[in-house]
C-alpha cells in the first residue's frame, strides 16, 4: 500500500505514488536551477511533455503513476546535467555585493578610524579630508554646541564597512 | 576540452539551424521535432528542445499557436516566421561557406 498525491501537471490531473512525486517535483526543480531566469514557459512546456509521456504509459486516467515510469520519462527527458550547468548562486552574489559595492553608501570606515570610523566613513562618502571632518567636529563638539551625542547616535545608525 | 565535449559544443551550435530547417519543411510540434532530431541522431534526450525553441520564440524566428489533439491536451505548433526564415538562409550560407572551407583545407595536404 501506498500513498498517493493527486497533483496537476501540464494541467491534467494526475495521480503519483508519493516517492514519484518527490522524483519528479527533485528533478523539475533541478532542472529549473540550471535553465536561465525567468524559464516559466520552458518549464511549463517540460510539464506538458511529462503529462503526454504519463498518458502514453497509462491505460486508463484512474491509475497511478509510478516512480519506474517516473524515472523512464526522465531519461528520456535527459538528466538535469543535459540542460548546462547550474546558475550559480555565487555569481548572483558576486553581482549583488559589485552593485552594492558601486552604489554609493555611507559606512563607517574600518580602515580610516580614530574612534568608531564615523568621521572617517563621512569623509569618505563626501570626499573630503577626513582628519578635517574630525578637527571641525571636534570643535564643534567642545565649542560650537553640537552635542557629543549625535556623535554616538551617528556611530549606531551607520553600519560598518 | 576532451573530444567528447568538442562534438557537444558543435551539436550544440547547429541545433538551431537543424530546427529551423526542420520548420522550413512545415510546422510541427516539439514530439514531432523531437522524432526528428532523434532520426538524425542529433539528439538524443527530448528535454533540451524546449529551451531552444522558447529562445528562437522570444528572438522573433518563431511563433506558435494551439492546436487541438485527437487525444490529450492541445499542441504548440511552431511556425518559422520572416525574421526566422531569414535566419534560416544566412545559417544555409554560413554552413555552406564552412564546409567549402573545411573541405579547402583538408584537401591541401
Amino acid at each position: 500500500m501506498k500513498e498517493v498525491i493527486n497533483v496537476s501537471i501540464g494541467s491534467q490531473p494526475f495521480a503519483l505514488d508519493v516517492d514519484a512525486y518527490r522524483t519528479l517535483s527533485d528533478y523539475l526543480a533541478e532542472v529549473r536551477s540550471r535553465l536561465a531566469e525567468n524559464s516559466d514557459e520552458v518549464m511549463a512546456d517540460i510539464e506538458s511533455r511529462f503529462a503526454e509521456i504519463f498518458r502514453e504509459g497509462l491505460s486508463s486516467s484512474r491509475m497511478v503513476v509510478s516512480i519506474a515510469m517516473v524515472e523512464a520519462a526522465i531519461s528520456r527527458m535527459g538528466a538535469p546535467e543535459d540542460f548546462g550547468p547550474k546558475r550559480t548562486s555565487a555569481t548572483a552574489d558576486g553581482a549583488n555585493t559589485y552593485s552594492r559595492r558601486d552604489v554609493n553608501r555611507i559606512r563607517r570606515s574600518r580602515t580610516n578610524r580614530s574612534i568608531a570610523g564615523v568621521c572617517g566613513g563621512l569623509a569618505e562618502f563626501f570626499h573630503i579630508d577626513a582628519t578635517l571632518l574630525r578637527l571641525v567636529t571636534l570643535l564643534l563638539i567642545l565649542f560650537g554646541g553640537m552635542s557629543l551625542w549625535i556623535y554616538i547616535i551617528l556611530w549606531i545608525i551607520i553600519p560598518e564597512e | 576540452m576532451k573530444d567528447e565535449n568538442v562534438k557537444v559544443q558543435m551539436r550544440k551550435g547547429i541545433m538551431d539551424y537543424c530546427v529551423l530547417a526542420i520548420l522550413a519543411s512545415g510546422d510541427s510540434y516539439a514530439p514531432a521535432i523531437i522524432a526528428e532530431l532523434k532520426r538524425a541522431e542529433m539528439i538524443v534526450v527530448e528535454g533540451t528542445l524546449y529551451p531552444i525553441l522558447t529562445r528562437m520564440k522570444n528572438a522573433g524566428y518563431l511563433t506558435y499557436r494551439w492546436e487541438e489533439s485527437p487525444q490529450g491536451p492541445p499542441r504548440k505548433y511552431y511556425t518559422l516566421t520572416d525574421a526566422g526564415r531569414e535566419y534560416l538562409a544566412s545559417l544555409d550560407e554560413a554552413w555552406e561557406t564552412l564546409v567549402e572551407q573545411i573541405n579547402a583545407i583538408r584537401h591541401k595536404g
